[in-house]
């Protein structure tokens, strides 16, 4: 797995939803708060992410993800 | 864009293969429906997530695959019928990557997405090819290099007997990768040869060598010199009058294809592996010369960019050019369009860059909706001469404005059969069809483009006269949405000449 900071998450937000209105600060940020994350948007969101830190999430795991503060969760589970 | 998986519309646990067709007519129905109402292309993307076992197949197919195959059919026949309409085999383009690295269970029962990233991203790529392909003509022109590139080793060092060509293993490789080349000039890519090199020892191992699958005669131009490449591909370019952008660069030096690249970027450099094993595929796989169907046009090509080779050679030599086109037999058809021109005019209307008055890119559809107004108005025409049958070389576009007066929509030539004055025959066709249906004037636009300015005398050179916005005609003209910077023209039927027409009047 990749290192991970927030700074690098914040880029792959950018560019899933194509928005460059993502705020300096994303630890508060959750599902609706964006345009685009959706539930459709949160599993592109998800596998950009698994992409890019090349981790797989499972189907739990997945499902219980709706903000940034739980992918940072389940991310540090899978460090 | 419509991708369908197998197991997302047919129930697998029990189902007959009878009422397939009576389920999904609608389904088919409605692609069709779909094709005849837009121009934009439709792709269709078809797959099965589940594998067949060894074992149920091994006697005959499943009932789920001859289900599968069935739409398979189906598919094929709205393919013959629907010129934009386009077909990708998803277990085909997949199996490059590998089933399970393609299909993601989690994905399906989180999101029903049946595919994984990688899959989502092949899919993308797929369509992006065609949807590309569609938009966009593919290259005409593959630049070769000699030495380390269709033999290994080098000629001017090795000699004919030890270069690398036919003999075990990496010898076979070079054999396969000249087959690939083969098959590439026998669909119409013009083959050229760049290579720093002796001429006559390259000609020697061209002429001699038993291994060898290209000949001399499938090679349309080549230097070979010790000029720089970038040079010599520029005056490639200009001698078969094609734009660089439409160039592929082969050259195992990786010097030389950052040279190209830098030089010339419209040239598209292939950057391939050291691993000469591997080129045979690479080849074969070019997106860059993949096309839709191969026209028999395409085929002859090779031996119509000779025979224009020749004639520029024999022309420049002439002193009297009419009276030598004159002795050249000269033989221009025109046919109307038909469902067998139709995807040659297409390729016309949308790869023809310079002798294009308007470059409007039409459609089939496009096409067929000018000619059912009256089949005298969209027809191409075939050139043959002593230098060979040239094919469909122009196409013409007709539109009535009024009862007296005929609008030229499209006029455009290939190249290739340039300096012969072929345009006088075409205004003379095109008068005796307008008259044939009563009309008295035949107006014209000229629409510059960056690449059609050869085509920009082409009215004041074959007997039209401008025709000015304040003119009644123009006026009457207006729905045809006039070009604001288009210069437009007008030809009396009645008064007006057309000259140079005296080459093709026969004897």
């Amino acid at each position: 797995m990749k290192k991970i900071d927030i700074d690098s998450l914040r880029v792959v937000l950018i560019k899933t939803f194509n928005n460059s209105d993502v705020p300096n600060s994303i630890n508060n940020l959750a599902m609706g708060d964006l345009k685009d994350w959706d539930s459709l948007g949160n599993f592109n969101l998800l596998l950009a992410i698994e992409q890019k830190y090349q981790i797989k999430f499972d189907l739990d795991e997945m499902s219980k993800i709706r903000s940034i503060a739980d992918i940072l969760s389940s991310l540090k589970e899978k460090a | 864009m419509l991708v369908l998986f197998f197991e997302d519309i047919v129930p697998t646990v029990s189902f007959d293969l009878n009422f397939l067709s009576e389920k999904f007519s609608s389904l088919l129905k409605s692609i069709s429906h779909r094709c005849n109402e837009s121009n934009l292309p439709t792709v269709i993307c078809w797959g099965k997530a589940f594998n067949v076992d060894p074992i149920r197949t091994a006697k005959k197919n499943t009932l789920e695959v001859q289900a599968y195959n069935w739409f398979l059919e189906q598919f094929y026949i709205l393919l013959q019928k629907h010129k934009s309409l386009y077909f990708i085999n998803l277990n085909q383009i997949y199996a490059n990557k590998g089933y399970e690295k393609i299909f993601d269970d989690r994905n399906w029962y989180f999101a029903h997405c049946r595919v994984s990233s990688l899959g989502i991203s092949t899919l993308a790529n797929s369509v992006n090819a065609v949807l590309s392909r569609h938009f966009k003509a593919s290259s005409k022109v593959l630049v070769l290099d000699c030495d380390n590139t269709i033999w290994g080793g080098v000629i001017g060092e090795d000699g004919i007997d030890r270069i690398l060509l036919g003999q075990d293993g990496i010898g076979t490789a070079f054999v396969d990768f000249q087959k690939e080349i083969k098959k590439l000039v026998n669909e119409g890519v013009i083959l050229v040869l760049s290579s720093k090199n002796n001429e006559d020892e390259v000609w020697n191992v061209f002429n001699n060598h038993p291994s060898m699958l290209i000949k001399r005669s499938d090679v349309v131009s080549w230097r070979i010199n010790w000029t720089e490449k970038s040079d010599n591909i520029k005056s490639i370019a200009d001698e078969l009058d094609l734009g660089l952008d439409s160039f592929v660069f082969w050259d195992d030096n990786p010097l030389e294809r950052d040279k190209i690249r830098s030089l010339l970027p419209q040239v598209n450099t292939i950057e391939m592996p050291d691993d000469v094993l591997k080129w045979p595929r690479i080849v074969k796989n070019l997106e860059y010369f993949a096309k839709f169907e191969v026209t028999t046009d395409d085929r002859n090509k090779t031996n119509q960019y000779h025979g224009r080779a020749k004639f520029v050679r024999d022309s420049s030599n002439t002193i009297d050019i009419h009276d030598y086109l004159k002795g050249i037999n000269l033989c221009p058809v025109a046919s109307n369009l038909s469902e067998a021109l139709l995807g040659r005019a297409v390729q016309m209307c949308s790869k023809t860059n310079q002798y294009n008055l308007r470059t409007i890119r039409y459609s089939a559809e496009d096409l067929l909706k000018i000619n059912s107004a009256n089949n005298d108005f969209c027809f191409l025409i075939n050139l043959s001469d002593n230098y060979g049958d040239h094919g469909m070389v122009a196409l013409v576009c007709l539109k009535k404005v009024n009862e007296k007066v005929l609008f030229l929509d499209t006029l455009l030539m290939s190249c290739r059969i340039l300096g012969r004055y072929l345009e006088a025959w075409i205004v003379s066709e095109i008068v005796r069809r307008a008259k044939k249906h009563g009309f008295e004037y035949i107006i014209g636009e000229y629409i510059a483009t960056q690449r059609n300015i050869v085509a920009k005398d082409f009215f004041n050179t074959f007997g039209f006269s401008s025709l000015e916005s304040s003119s009644e005609f123009y006026k009457e003209a207006e729905h045809l949405k006039f070009t604001k910077s288009g210069k437009h023209f007008i030809f009396n039927i009645k008064e007006s000449t057309i000259p140079f027409l005296e080459i093709y009047e026969k004897n």
